[in-house]
Formats: C-alpha cells, sequence, structure tokens
C-alpha cells in the first residue's frame, strides 16, 4: 500500500502557509490542464521537481512516481488504440471492430499518449504537494478561510483519520475468519462475495460503533451549539503574500502566453515541428523560471524571518 | 452539586426501563465511584448527567435531573459542555482533530471563545493533565493511556466543575490505567474538581474515592464508604471486579478473624495481617515451598525453533523464540505492550510468517500450511467477540468453521448441537448473535471457533475490557473445553487472572523469552507482573508464611 | 425528502445532462472554451451545492459521525491490502447508505469515499469526477426508500449505477486522455471500458441481490436506535 500522506518536515516549503502551496498547485494544474503541447508539458513536470526536492520529500515523491509510470504506460496504451486519426500509421490490425473500425496504431497516437502521460505526471507530482507537505489540519483551516463549508471538511479530515484504525480492524477481522477456515481465493465468484460478508459485516458493524461513540462526544464538547471560533489563525504577512503572488506568477503567465496562442499543438492529423520561434523560447525559459519561482521567495522569506 | 430526583428511564424501543427510581446527591469536589454489572445502568446514569440521555439517546424519562442548579433535561448537551466534562470509553472514538493541541481547542472553538483565550485555556488543560510535550504531535500515533489523557484535557478545558468518566481504562493496558487514575485522583485532590468514575475493575481506583455507588438493574443497591460498601454481600453477588486484597479481607471477616477495616491497599493489608499474625501466634499449614514442580514433559504440541519476525518496514518484533509446549498445558504468555505476545500468538496460528527460523504446530510446519488447514487443529480467539460475528443466526456463526473445513452435514449437526449445549447457547440458536448480551456474544464467539474440537486453542488477550463476571465465565468455559487434555495459550497482561487459571507463564521482553516457568515461580518473584496476594504474602516472610501464594482463595485455604 | 434536496438533486441532473450534451455537440479541436477546465469546474460547483446543503444546522453531531464513519468504511474497502481479494463493495455501501440515510447524507458519503480515498490512492483531477459519480449514486438511491425494492430490483439499480458511474468516469478519460474530442472518440471510450464497466455494475449487482436488504436492515437498525427521522435533525423529545 502506498503511504501517501502529510510527512513533518521542517523546511521551507511546509513553513509557507497552505495558501501559497495551494496556489502553486493551482497554477500547474491549470497549465497542465491547458497546455498541450508536450514540451510545455515536460517542462512543467520539470519544474514540481525542485518544490519536492526544497521540502525534502523526494523519496516518498520517487515511490509516488513509480506508481505513476504505470498509469502512463497505460494511458500511452489506451490512447494508441483509440486514436485513429494519425497518418503515420504502424500497425494495422486484420480485423475489424464495430464503431472502431480496423483498429489501428499510428505514431500520432503513440506521441499524443505520451503528452498526455507528461500531463498527467505534472498533474500528480504537483499533487503530492498538496497531500505531502500541507498539515491536514493546516489544509482544513486554510479551505474554512476561502469560504469552504466547514462541516463537510470536518467530515473528511475525521474520515481520514479513522482509515488507519480501520484498516487495522480489517486486518483483524481478516485474521479471525482465516482461523476459522475462510479462503477467499477458491469458489465461484457468488461463494467468494458470501465469504466476503465474513469481514464485510463484522468491519461494518464495527464502523456504526464507531460513528455512534464518535457522535456523542461531539455532541457533548458542545458542537453546532453554537458560531465556530478557531483555535490557529492563518495570517497573511507580508512576506507571505509575496510568496502567495509568486505562487500565482506562473498561473498568470501561462494563461498570457497562451492567449497568444503558444503551448497549443497539434498531434493530428500528422505531428507538428517542435521547433520554437525566438520569443516563444524565450517565453517558455521564463515560465519555467517562474514555476519555480516560490522556492526562492520561500528561501528569501525564511530568511527574513531569522534576521 | 448534583441532585437527582426519582430519575426512571426508558431507551425508545426497549422493552426494560434502564434506570428505576434513581435517588441520588452528589456534594461539590467529591470523587464518586459507580459500580455494577453491564446492563445495569451505569452508563446510562453519567449519560444524564450532561443531558445525553434523554436529549441524544431518545427515550421515556421522568424525575429530575440538576447539576449546579441547571436543569439538565431543559438543556442541550452542548449547554452543559461547560458544566460537565464527560470522558468515553474508547480513546481511539474520542479524537477529533490530528493535533493535539487542536483536539483539546475544539470544545472551546465549539463555543466561540476568542483566540487569545483558547490559547491559556489549551496550554492550562494540556499541563494540568501533563501531556504538553506532545501538544504537536498527531493523535495518530499516541498510546490509549495518552489518547485517554488528551480526552480528559479536552474536556478540562472547558473549565467543568464536574468531570465524568465512563470506563475510562476499559482499551487501556494496566500500567496506563494505573497512571489515568492517580491523575484524575490528582485533579479531584489539587482541582477539586466533582469526578463521577463508572468503572467495573475497582482495584486500581477505589483506594482513590471517597464513595462507591453499586447500580444493579437500574437501582442502587448500595452507597456509601467504599470500605464499607466492599464488605456488602450484594457486591460480592454483582460480579463486579473486587480487589484481591478486600476479598482476602471479606474471607476473613466470614472467618470470624478481626483485622480492623476493609484493606484497599497491598499497605493496609500487610500492616493489617501482620498484627493479626503477631496476636495469634500464627503457625503455617503448609512449609514454604522453593522447589517447583518441574515442567511437564511430552510430545511438544506447539514448538518455536530461532523464530524471528519483523513487521514491513517495522522493527524486529520477535528476536530468536525458543520454546516448547506440550500437550495439556495452560500457558500464559505474558509481557508489556510491544513485547511481541500477540505477534507470536499469531505465529501459532499461521496467521503470520517467520521470518527466520520455524514454528511447529500440532506437527505442521507453518511456513508450508495454510491457515484455512490449520483451522482444523487450532482455534484462534480474538479479544472482541463483535470481529467474529457476521451470521444473522448463532447456528449459521457456529456453522461457519464447519462448513469452511468441509464437514458432512450430520456431523456438522452433530458438533453444533454439541458445542451450543457445552457452551449453554442452545435456547439461543436462532437468534441474531448481534442482539445478545455482551456475554453471550462472548460466547458465540468461543463457540464459533472451539466448534470443530481444535487440539490448540489460543486466546488473544481476550479479557481486555471484561468486567469480571464475564472473565471467570469465559476462563471456566475455557476450562471446561479443557477437560479432554486440550493445550490452551492466552496472550493477556491480566496478572489475577493467570494467577487462578493458567499452569506457566511465559514472559516476553522486547521480542525474547526473558523468563519461562511455573506460574508461582514467575509470578511470585516479578515485581511488575506480581498478584497483589502475592505482595502481601512476601511480607509474611517472617510468620512463615509461603512465597508462592497467588489468590486469595489460597491465602485464605492457608490462615 | 426536504424540498432543497429535491432541488439540488434537480439541479444535479440538468448539471449532468448539460456535461453530458455539451460534451457531445462540442465540435473537434482545440482552444476557445477549453473544456477540461469548463467540465471540472462545473463538476466542483455541483458538488459545492451539496456541501452547503449540508452546512444546515439541522445536520448534526449524529450525521457528521455516520457520514464519517461510512465514508471511511467505503474507503477502506477501496483500498487493496494484501489479504482481500479484489472486490469493490463500495458502491453497494454507498447505495445502501443513501438509501437508509436519505439524499444528503447519501451524497456526502459518496462524494467522501472518493476524496479519503484518494488521500492513499492518489489525489488528481479525477478525484472530482469520482466525487460527483458516487455522490449522484448516493443521492439517488435515497428514492429508493419510498420504493422498498426487492432484491430483483435492487440488483438492476445496482446495474444502472455501474453504468452511470462509468459513463461518469469515462467523460474525465475522454476529456483528458483522447485527441480530438469528438462524439466518434467519446464512444469509443465508452465501448472500450464497457467490460470493465459491466464487472462493476455486475458486482454491485451481486452484493445488492445478495446482500442488500440485509444491509439495508443493518443501516436502519441504526437509524433507528437513534430516533433520527430521514432527513431531518434530531427528533428525540423527552417526556418528562
Amino acid at each position: 500500500m502506498l503511504d501517501y500522506k502529510y510527512q513533518d518536515r521542517d523546511t521551507v516549503i511546509h513553513r509557507l502557509t497552505p495558501w501559497s502551496k495551494l496556489g502553486w498547485i493551482a497554477s500547474l494544474v491549470l497549465l497542465a490542464v491547458i497546455f498541450d503541447h508536450p514540451v510545455y508539458l515536460f517542462l512543467l513536470f520539470l519544474s514540481t521537481i525542485p518544490v519536492i526536492a526544497a521540502a525534502r520529500l523526494t523519496r516518498e515523491w520517487a515511490s509516488l512516481m513509480k506508481y505513476c509510470l504505470f498509469l502512463c504506460l497505460a494511458v500511452v496504451l489506451i490512447n494508441a488504440i483509440i486514436s485513429q486519426n494519425g497518418s503515420h500509421e504502424l500497425v494495422k490490425a486484420p480485423f475489424s471492430i464495430p464503431l472502431m473500425g480496423n483498429l489501428r496504431i499510428t505514431l500520432e497516437g503513440i506521441v499524443c499518449g505520451v503528452g498526455n502521460s507528461l500531463r498527467l505526471a505534472a498533474i500528480i507530482s504537483a499533487f503530492s504537494v498538496l497531500i505531502l507537505a500541507i498539515h491536514p489540519d493546516d489544509l482544513m483551516q486554510g479551505l474554512i478561510k476561502m469560504k469552504l463549508p466547514y462541516k463537510s471538511l470536518l467530515v473528511a479530515s475525521v474520515s481520514a483519520r479513522f482509515l488507519p484504525a480501520l484498516l487495522e480492524d480489517s486486518r483483524n477481522i481478516v485474521a479471525v475468519q482465516r482461523s476459522r477456515g475462510l479462503e477467499f481465493s477458491s469458489g465461484s465468484k457468488v461463494q467468494r462475495t458470501r465469504n466476503y460478508m465474513a469481514i464485510f459485516i463484522p468491519l461494518l458493524s464495527n464502523s456504526l460503533e464507531r460513528a455512534s461513540q464518535l457522535a456523542e462526544v461531539l455532541e457533548s464538547r458542545g458542537f453546532g451549539s453554537k458560531r465556530r471560533t478557531f483555535y490557529k489563525e492563518l495570517k497573511l504577512t507580508g512576506s507571505e503574500i509575496v510568496v502567495l503572488i509568486s505562487a500565482l506568477l506562473p498561473g498568470i503567465f501561462g494563461i498570457i502566453i497562451y492567449s497568444q496562442g503558444f503551448g497549443s499543438y497539434d498531434y493530428y492529423p500528422a505531428l507538428e515541428g517542435i521547433g520554437f520561434m525566438g520569443m516563444e523560447a524565450i517565453c517558455l525559459i521564463f515560465l519555467l523560471f517562474l514555476a519555480t519561482l516560490v522556492v526562492f521567495t520561500a528561501l528569501v522569506k525564511r530568511r527574513t524571518e531569522i534576521d | 452539586m448534583i441532585r437527582i430526583g426519582n430519575l426512571c428511564f426508558r431507551y425508545s424501543g426497549a422493552e426494560k426501563s434502564a434506570l428505576r427510581g434513581i435517588d441520588l446527591k452528589i456534594q461539590d469536589g467529591e470523587f464518586v465511584l459507580i459500580t455494577g454489572p453491564s446492563g445495569g445502568g451505569k452508563s446510562t446514569l453519567c449519560r444524564c448527567l450532561n443531558g445525553l440521555v434523554p436529549h441524544f439517546h431518545g427515550g421515556k424519562i421522568y424525575g429530575e435531573i440538576e447539576v449546579e442548579g441547571l436543569d439538565v433535561l431543559g438543556r442541550s448537551p452542548g449547554e452543559l459542555a461547560a458544566r460537565v466534562g464527560m470522558v468515553f470509553q474508547d480513546p481511539e472514538n474520542q479524537m477529533v482533530a490530528d493535533e493535539v493541541e487542536r483536539e483539546v481547542a475544539f470544545g472551546l472553538e465549539n463555543f466561540g471563545f476568542t483566540r487569545s483565550l483558547m490559547a491559556r485555556r489549551v496550554e492550562e488543560a494540556l499541563n494540568a493533565v501533563g501531556v504538553a510535550h506532545l501538544r504537536h504531535r498527531s493523535v495518530t500515533g499516541l498510546s490509549g493511556g495518552e489518547l485517554q489523557k488528551i480526552a480528559i484535557a479536552s474536556v478540562l478545558a472547558l473549565h467543568p466543575s464536574v468531570l465524568v468518566l465512563d470506563e475510562p481504562s476499559s482499551e487501556l493496558d494496566p500500567k496506563s490505567t494505573e497512571d489515568l487514575f492517580n491523575l484524575v485522583a490528582k485533579l479531584n485532590n489539587e482541582l477539586g474538581l466533582t469526578v463521577v468514575l463508572v468503572e467495573h475493575r475497582l482495584e486500581k481506583v477505589v483506594r482513590h474515592v471517597d464513595r462507591l455507588i453499586l447500580l444493579q438493574d437500574g437501582v442502587i443497591l448500595a452507597d456509601g464508604n467504599p470500605r464499607q460498601v466492599l464488605s456488602t454481600a450484594q457486591l460480592y453477588q454483582s460480579g463486579v471486579g473486587i480487589p484481591a486484597v478486600a476479598r482476602l479481607s471479606h474471607g476473613l471477616m466470614q472467618k470470624g478473624i478481626d483485622y480492623g477495616d476493609t484493606f484497599l491497599t497491598v499497605k493496609e493489608s500487610r500492616s493489617a495481617l501482620e498484627k493479626v499474625f503477631r496476636e495469634r501466634d500464627y503457625r503455617p499449614k503448609r512449609d514454604i515451598q522453593d522447589r517447583f514442580s518441574p515442567k511437564p514433559k511430552g510430545t511438544p504440541l506447539i514448538e518455536a525453533r530461532k523464530l524471528q519476525y519483523a513487521y514491513l518496514d517495522g522493527p524486529v518484533v520477535l528476536k530468536g523464540i525458543n520454546l516448547r509446549i506440550a500437550k495439556g498445558e495452560f500457558v500464559a504468555l505474558m509481557g508489556r505492550n510491544g513485547s511481541g505476545k500477540s505477534t507470536l500468538l499469531k505465529h501459532f496460528m499461521g496467521l503470520l510468517k517467520p521470518a527466520k527460523g520455524d514454528v511447529v504446530v500440532c506437527g505442521l510446519n507453518t511456513k508450508e500450511t495454510d491457515t484455512a488447514r490449520m483451522a482444523k487443529d487450532i482455534g484462534y480467539i480474538f479479544q472482541n467477540p463483535n470481529l467474529h460475528l457476521f451470521a444473522d443466526s448463532v447456528e449459521e456463526e457456529v456453522a461457519f468453521k464447519l462448513k469452511n473445513l468441509g464437514f458432512d452435514d450430520r456431523e456438522q449437526e452433530r458438533m453444533i448441537t454439541e458445542v451450543l449445549d457445552r457452551f449453554g447457547l442452545t435456547e439461543y440458536r436462532g437468534r441474531y448473535p448481534r442482539d445478545l448480551s455482551s456475554g453471550e456474544k462472548q460466547r458465540v464467539a468461543i463457540a464459533s471457533v472451539l466448534v470443530s474440537q481444535p487440539e490448540v486453542v489460543l486466546l488473544d488477550e481476550p479479557m481486555r475490557g471484561l468486567e469480571h463476571r464475564l472473565k471467570s465465565e469465559l476462563m471456566e468455559s475455557v476450562g471446561r473445553y479443557r477437560e479432554d487434555g486440550q493445550t490452551v495459550v492466552l496472550a493477556t497482561q491480566d496478572v489475577e487472572t493467570v494467577a487462578e487459571y493458567a499452569d506457566r507463564v511465559i514472559l516476553l521482553g522486547e521480542g525474547e523469552v526473558v523468563a519461562d516457568g511455573d506460574k508461582r515461580e514467575i509470578l511470585s518473584e516479578a515485581l511488575l507482573f506480581s498478584p497483589q496476594i502475592n505482595r502481601v504474602a512476601q511480607s509474611l516472610r517472617n510468620h512463615g508464611f509461603p512465597q508462592d501464594v497467588l489468590t486469595a482463595d489460597e491465602a485464605l485455604n492457608l490462615i | 425528502m426536504t424540498r432543497k434536496a429535491y432541488a439540488s438533486f434537480a439541479l444535479l441532473i440538468v448539471g449532468v445532462i448539460a456535461l453530458a450534451i455539451f460534451s457531445i455537440v462540442y465540435p473537434s479541436g482545440s482552444s476557445q472554451l477549453n473544456w477540461q477546465f469548463a467540465a471540472a469546474a462545473l463538476t466542483a460547483l455541483l458538488i459545492l451545492a451539496f456541501f452547503f446543503q449540508f452546512e444546515s444546522p439541522s445536520f448534526g453531531s449524529k450525521h457528521v459521525a455516520i457520514i464519517a464513519l461510512l465514508a471511511t468504511l467505503s474507503s477502506a474497502l477501496r483500498i487493496p491490502f494484501a489479504p482481500l481479494p479484489n472486490f469493490q463493495p463500495c458502491t453497494f455501501l454507498i447505495i445502501c447508505s443513501g438509501y437508509v440515510f436519505g439524499p444528503v447524507p447519501g451524497f456526502m458519503i459518496g462524494a467522501m469515499t472518493a476524496v479519503v480515498s484518494n488521500f492513499f490512492l492518489g489525489q488528481g483531477p479525477w478525484t472530482v469526477y469520482q466525487m460527483l459519480a458516487w455522490g449522484i449514486i448516493g443521492c439517488a438511491s435515497s428514492f429508493l426508500s419510498s420504493l422498498n425494492p426487492g432484491r430483483g430490483p435492487l440488483a438492476v439499480f445496482g446495474i444502472l449505477c455501474g453504468f452511470l458511474f462509468g459513463f461518469l468516469m469515462n467523460i474525465y478519460v475522454w476529456l483528458y486522455f483522447s485527441h480530438p474530442l469528438t462524439l466518434r472518440t467519446l464512444l469509443v471510450v465508452e465501448t472500450a471500458s464497457f467490460w470493465f464497466d459491466l464487472s462493476h455494475a455486475s458486482a454491485n449487482a451481486i452484493f445488492l441481490y445478495l446482500f442488500g436488504p440485509r444491509l439495508v436492515t443493518i443501516l436502519e437498525r441504526y437509524r433507528k436506535r437513534f430516533g433520527w427521522v430521514r432527513s431531518s435533525g434530531m427528533s428525540s423529545r423527552p417526556a418528562s
């Protein structure tokens, strides 16, 4: 199982408010969604690495990327099969499938799949900062301040907190039922479904018991009785605002150059060349600079705080 | 002050009333312990104090409840939260936030306190219970004892004048239980907090309390000074866990020996007994025994050879265990939390496979055998019967193992009838298991494992949180099952039970066997794992009192 | 079911239909309106509509607790761990929860399942679509309570839910990973995932047929124990 949760480290990235991190993630995800050009997407992916490194999360990130690689391969494969518009045919199936016609695998289909994989990798990599480097309570506080509904956020955070306990329960139940001779891997689908219930029902009853206890706890601590205040306040200090702006800059700049027609790319019917004009190359380098700017501003902010 | 007048309550949909005419006055600053058998109304009564009954749990209520001059029936639990702080059984289920200090602040946030006041209250509350060092930790990694203290801090932050605790120790190990009760006593002594504690195991707490109340079938049967109540016959019949020293003094009283007040601590019983012995010139009925019966020999049924095990990415849990358990033995595996007892027990069932070394049970090497195959010869009973039960009827629940093992219908029928009869479940055959009482549920869980008549029975901390009566019921059913020469291995921290029922004790520490031998040998030399009575006996050595006495009954037979 | 809940359910349906129609009608090619972005925004708004409904004070501690724990349970069922076979009964659990606890809790349980399980499985743009898909299933299941269906109809409902889930997730796959965005590529994505969706749908049907009534009974029993009337707040009154 992936150990994919908040990692407490003392780094400049961890010290930022959740908004700066969320702003940076939003910028990158937005750009990953609007750009089609594989080189742009690749550079977006690359620009997440300095932030991950600054947060000292490379180990967790690498294990996540391994898992991401499988997804990417699947995307390439699916795309190669589905996209039939390319002109450079590599393989053609001798039989015909309804709706799809004769299956052809084209160079364009594969390259388009690679482009989409890069988009996926950039998004997953940016999102990993959300999970790995933002404390769940801080995230919740940040979202509340953004006027998101508190109760729904509370449900999500309580639910995430109980997940390890439920997994532990399920491990124990599996142990108990296995020692009563239960085998999961044999029998028909119906039989296996029946066997599954020997795990599912105790787990459900246990969860309901936990729910009723939790409800009592919430009730006896005055939940929902008055207008809430919050213990921790997230404040945007002057230097933090600078970081936040630097985190949003790549998104803004990206939209500007996108509206100038940069970053689009047509895979079909035949691949475009990927030569850059002088101006586009400069913009691209500047975008890469902006996407990693947050690391520098975070470092500078830390410096000023120490002084 | 808490004033309850002629209080009756019936849960909606229930046939019987949970409380039947309770009259109770609790003065400010009192430490009151409410005890009684499960289903006797303890939990309901303490939920009345903060309005969870009747506002959260619906039902019919009559009578009056007044806390600090406030009429509880007219207020919601939320409004009462600032007066009555409530701590519940399961520490894990009481945590709402992830970080400790935010957990403590949660109640304050609900009441709309200003940030500066919250900061002060959180700081005070964390310090009052002594968990300030944990303030930035995530609640996920903490132990049950720590979580329970944090739960207390969370309610203290609201500055209640009454602290109500509903069986707060049932999920804790003995050491954390003791810490917790010491803390509660400190809060009572130093902050002047009124404390109402519901608990069915008295030995660790009764010495702290001012008043003991016995609640059974929704009625108060006894109420008064703990020494008085501990000598009443009703308390003995109710099946709660009475401290061994109190049982000793009760027994002495029945023998007509005058010893002064009922003992609450080992220290008291030592000095009282010394006095009695000196006055009466005591002669022991038996000599001091220094030699212990040698370990029973025979073909080993369970054997672990150089067993090593580590959890994935975790520390090494078992570091080269060598042991043999012969047919017919009753072995207790003891040790602190994390000493590896449960891990070792899971190896005997083949649920975990050795990283190095071998485990052979009933002639089967667990490395080569599937757990489902081993289930025929070995039964594994987990602490919580709720993890076992899933079927629509008791009969189906019990038949599940036989079906899995492929017994034919006639044999199944015979074995089911036999096991239901053996565990007194025949009348519940068609009932829905989860509707039964906790004692009955437990018997169903045991029957569902023992139905195939396994040679070896493994019990994984089956007594945690169980009240005394159910505990002895459990041990007696295991004892009855053992009559045909079956082997039992019990992992537990419950010294008193081991002293009473087991033969041999294996003490684990940090994944190694620290001591292994007859229970009299191991338990009577221990500091941490010695029963109360043995500690009393140790001090009576000069009077020739045998040093290997472990239980109150044994001691009484000698006097 | 409250009028508000009806309204948001209608909104939900309209939103989904709009999404579907625009997706199909939208011509091929790039730029102009970015559909990946627009669809994500629309989905997020639909989800928020429900979240804000859940803010109503009629949803108290009991609702927060049961929604949180049922969402945890169905998330736990999604996370593969060694000893469990690869069943995915979380849709089954969401259907039964919506059935018993009503539209808004049903939606919340479904949506939270996606959020929480993805904390472990990986968050991404797909999370929003899963939230919507499971949320709709949970919300729609609340209609079952007035119909009181037997095993057969329940199983049919499970099949529908399986394909509905598949349809919505395919829109996501199509938007993000196929090029160009045309009706033909949409149909190709939908057909390509047919077997996958069928296996999800049939698992739902098997679970609901064999164990649906039983699970509903267990959840009903819990709901009644707390004197909780569907879709409104606390109902128990002291009879002093």
